[in-house]
């Protein structure tokens, strides 16, 4: 391609039609009204958080089956390894978001999607412990005391949503992998 | 530093820069929904940033860095398609027997070839059908003038194999 024939394709790419503009005011509101979004989901997991902690600590005084203690204890202790590891993430990356790198370094970017891949590693590995430790709970139980058919459907239930989860944090963990690698080519 | 305090200063530079964002992202977005999401969201950008430019560079290369960094960072976070969906994605936006301007036709034929550049090769073509000299793409994108030149002939082979292939 000689200079001539670049000059023609760089004055019919100029030629393109333009995109309507936005109004800034109504894209401002939408930005601010997204971060509002993330404050409120991260308050919904700390909610959660201390809802299963308050659990936790009622069991001891509601004289709960060990099996159900053992349970309530592992829920605890997995929902706030997760919470903490994930909020360390994200603090990094709500960090890179706030820095003006961002806008204008490539580096930053690909520390982000680091981030992010590591997030969804964690929660595939606490998934596959979660569901691990539900398991184990589910047949203890049915093994040890009796089991309903409600149980059992609810059991059922339970994993189907958890496989389904799985499964969304296995492909977005595989989608932010080709993005790294497209970021890195 | 320099400060934009005036809404309107921000306002007349992103309409001043708003042909570029809407090319750029375009090229940078082949799904039109997309598209015009990540122009929308270069604006935004534009608009954040300017409070942090400190004419270290021109303001020119300042806004095409954050331009193709918001591309970036679209790519990061809407890039759900392989490539064999991509192909599929663009090849709904080939030229239809409607678009009778052939213009238009060579335009959009342009445009799918230019989205199928891999990313390292597709910057620095956007910046050069811009105009952008090598050295303000170097500055653009932080990488070496030598790098842009090696990078820019790659990409201006594969785009004459591209077109020729549409053609």
């Amino acid at each position: 391609m000689d200079n001539n024939e670049f000059e023609q394709l760089s004055s019919l790419w100029q030629s393109s039609e333009e995109k309507t503009m936005p109004h800034m005011d109504k894209l401002l509101k939408r930005h601010k009204r997204q971060s509002f979004i993330l404050k409120i989901n991260i308050l919904i997991e700390l909610a959660a958080i201390l809802a299963v902690s308050y659990m936790f600590i009622l069991s001891f005084f509601q004289n709960m089956s060990l099996i159900k203690q053992l349970w309530v204890g592992f829920a605890t202790v997995w929902g706030m390894s997760l919470f903490v590891l994930m909020s360390k993430s994200r603090l990094s990356s709500l960090k890179h978001l706030k820095s003006a790198q961002l806008s204008t370094s490539l580096e930053a970017h690909r520390r982000l999607i680091k981030n992010e891949i590591f997030r969804w590693s964690l929660s595939i590995k606490a998934t596959w412990l979660f569901m691990f430790a539900f398991t184990v709970f589910g047949i203890t139980k049915c093994y040890f005391t009796s089991c309903t058919g409600n149980e059992g459907t609810q059991f059922a239930i339970s994993f189907i949503v958890l496989s389904v989860a799985q499964a969304f944090f296995i492909r977005k963990n595989k989608t932010a992998k080709v993005v790294l690698h497209t970021l890195e080519e | 530093m320099v400060t934009f305090t005036k809404d309107s200063k921000k306002e007349a530079i992103i309409a001043q820069y708003w042909p570029q964002i809407s090319r750029a992202a375009s090229g940078y977005e082949c799904r039109p929904a997309l598209s015009d999401e990540l122009a929308q969201e270069m604006a935004l950008s534009i608009w954040r940033s300017l409070d942090g430019f400190n004419k270290q560079c021109s303001l020119n290369t300042y806004i095409y860095r954050v331009i193709h960094n918001t591309a970036i960072d679209h790519i990061r976070r809407h890039s759900r398609l392989s490539e064999d969906e991509f192909d599929e994605a663009t090849a709904c936006e080939q030229a239809s027997p409607e678009t009778s301007a052939l213009q238009a036709q060579r335009q959009k034929q342009l445009l799918n070839a230019v989205n199928k550049l891999p990313l390292s090769l597709r910057q620095v073509m956007l910046l050069k059908l811009e105009d952008l000299t090598n050295v303000e793409i170097s500055d653009v994108l932080g990488i070496s003038d030598a790098n842009v030149g090696i990078r820019l002939h790659r990409a201006k082979e594969q785009l004459s194999k591209l077109l020729v292939g549409i053609n």
